[in-house]
């Protein structure tokens, strides 16, 4: 279990996160939405020790992140694996040795060994005919898709995306979201997900919090969302450009 | 801390604190006192840099090829801004040395032998060193600042990877041994452009300007230490600050801009220090 405790972020003058807590369960499709700059990628980057809040704890199961040292944080970020927005492929090398260096690095595999177990992982995902391509050579969709393989290759119980499908094509959109889905269905992991895309929301969120001025908007299921009568939420769903929600 | 936090934002009026005069802490101590924690806190990140650069340079593991590709770049590709550039600041340098010992002695018979004298302790290595940091120094924090922004050091530090061995010690490696040679090379253009100045403008013949009587060893190991020490520098304090980018390119053009002021402080700092060394050890 994920919790966060009265989280407090500032940049300079500017308070992003002010007074968040939330509590997400084990196995579930959990979707943080809101604007952008609202503080959505900020919190979940908490999770893993990327940033520290300036109040506030973030606890995974029984540790508490905020506290640990940059060298303690080795174990929480293999249990909480993250897919960033830019999918961060390593130019120098192939899909196969990206998604093999997390696999050397954290179960100490040798390059030889790292390399037959990533083939597995780029099946999971469907990408096994793009092992030897470099990552300059795909597009948008399908680096996103390696990216998940070499976030699985260490084994996470939580897994962190930041807006998986934007800049996606529609296809590639669906396809990132069935994995996200499948990935919570068959395996139990805990999918905590950034994102504007309306149609993953809906498609496959178990629960959705919206942050709107550093704080929680609505926390609730998509049912509590499409029934909700609070203008910042009914402005934000139906993408209208008049309303409450300031820019 | 919330209600704090909370009054601060909001204005004065809604706070119910109008007419409230602040305390004298609160204005000019605070923010200098809140500049030097900065500056400390600063001063620490880089120097947990500088020696996780130190430790990965022998024990961590490196692309192959990378050293020698960034000495290339640091090295090779500086060599023509480095000659331009340096090359005219010796012939200012001599012409305007000659310019006034002309006025006051009207004898030029030394001018070459203290010039190359300081050439080789001191400006060589400082003047070429604050030229070497603007091109070498805004290229690292760009590069590093770009992959900060794009998410790219974080994916590195999820991997189990700490940034600085993957993308600081080779820099430094290539930095310590192609910006030593570039600077060593300097000299030697300096020198020359120098002589030709003085053979142009005051009839100077080569043969007397090229005077070696003042270098001594001593001389040309500060001049040696101190081209090690800024090209170990540059890099060091440029990836910092690459690493410290934060918000997007507008962080990143933030980030270029202070690893080359940064550098040159760095370079001034350590040429008060080393020829402050210099001058208890060997006078």
């Amino acid at each position: 279990m994920i919790r966060f405790e009265h989280i407090v972020k500032s940049f300079g003058e500017k308070t992003v996160l002010d007074d968040v807590s939330v509590t997400i369960r084990t196995g579930e499709v959990f979707f943080v939405i809101g604007q952008s700059g609202v503080g959505k990628s900020v919190l979940i980057k908490h999770l893993i020790g990327l940033l520290r809040p300036d109040a506030g704890e973030v606890w995974v199961d029984d540790v508490q992140v905020e506290k640990l040292e940059e060298r303690e944080l080795a174990p929480i970020r293999k249990k909480c694996g993250m897919v960033f927005q830019h999918s961060t492929l390593f130019d120098s090398m192939d899909c196969l040795d990206n998604v093999a260096l997390p696999l050397q690095k954290y179960r100490k595999l040798s390059l030889q060994n790292g390399r037959r177990e990533a083939w597995k992982y780029l099946s999971m995902v469907n990408m096994k005919d793009f092992a030897h391509h470099f990552p300059s050579a795909l597009g948008d969709g399908l680096r996103k898709q390696v990216a998940i393989a070499r976030t699985l290759t260490m084994g996470p119980e939580y897994v962190l995306f930041d807006e998986p499908t934007t800049g996606l094509d529609p296809m590639s959109a669906r396809r990132v979201d069935h994995l996200i889905r499948d990935l919570a269905d068959t395996t139990s992991v805990t999918c905590i997900v950034v994102s504007h895309d309306l149609k993953s929301i809906f498609g496959i969120a178990d629960r959705i919090m919206m942050l709107y001025r550093g704080r929680i908007q609505l926390l609730g299921t998509r049912d509590d969302f499409t029934r909700s009568i609070d203008p910042i939420v009914e402005q934000f769903i139906s993408g209208s450009p008049e309303g409450p929600i300031e820019v | 801390m919330r209600g704090r936090l909370d009054a601060s934002a909001q204005a004065p009026d809604e706070a119910g604190d109008e007419g409230r005069v602040a305390p004298f802490w609160e204005g000019p101590p605070r923010s200098v006192g809140a500049a030097f924690l900065d500056l400390w806190r600063a001063g620490l990140a880089l120097w947990s840099v500088f020696i996780r650069t130190l430790y990965y340079t022998f024990r961590g593991r490196r692309e192959k090829g990378d050293v020698l590709k960034y000495a290339l770049e640091m090295g090779n590709r500086s060599i023509f801004f480095m000659t331009v550039t340096m090359g005219f600041t010796g012939m200012l340098f001599v012409h305007q040395a000659a310019y006034q010992l002309n006025q006051i002695t009207g004898d030029l018979q030394l001018v070459g032998a203290a010039y190359i004298e300081l050439t080789i302790r001191d400006l060589a290595a400082s003047i070429g060193g604050v030229v070497l940091a603007t091109r070498v120094g805004a290229g690292i924090a760009a590069e590093i600042g770009s992959m900060v922004v794009t998410d790219q050091v974080d994916a590195m530090r999820m991997c189990g990877t700490d940034p600085v061995e993957y993308l600081v010690s080779p820099r430094f490696i290539a930095s310590v041994f192609s910006g030593t040679a570039v600077l060593v090379y300097t000299a030697f253009i300096m020198v020359v452009t120098g002589m030709i100045s003085a053979n142009l403008y005051f009839d100077v013949n080569p043969k007397i300007f090229f005077n070696f009587s003042f270098v001594d060893w001593h001389e040309v190991l500060t001049g040696l230490v101190k081209c090690v020490a800024y090209c170990a520098a540059i890099p060091v304090v440029s990836s910092y600050c690459g690493l410290s980018t934060f918000g997007g390119s507008e962080g990143v053009g933030w980030a270029t801009t202070r690893a080359v002021v940064n550098s040159a402080v760095a370079i001034i700092l350590l040429d008060a220090i080393i020829s402050t060394s210099a001058f208890f050890i060997f006078y």
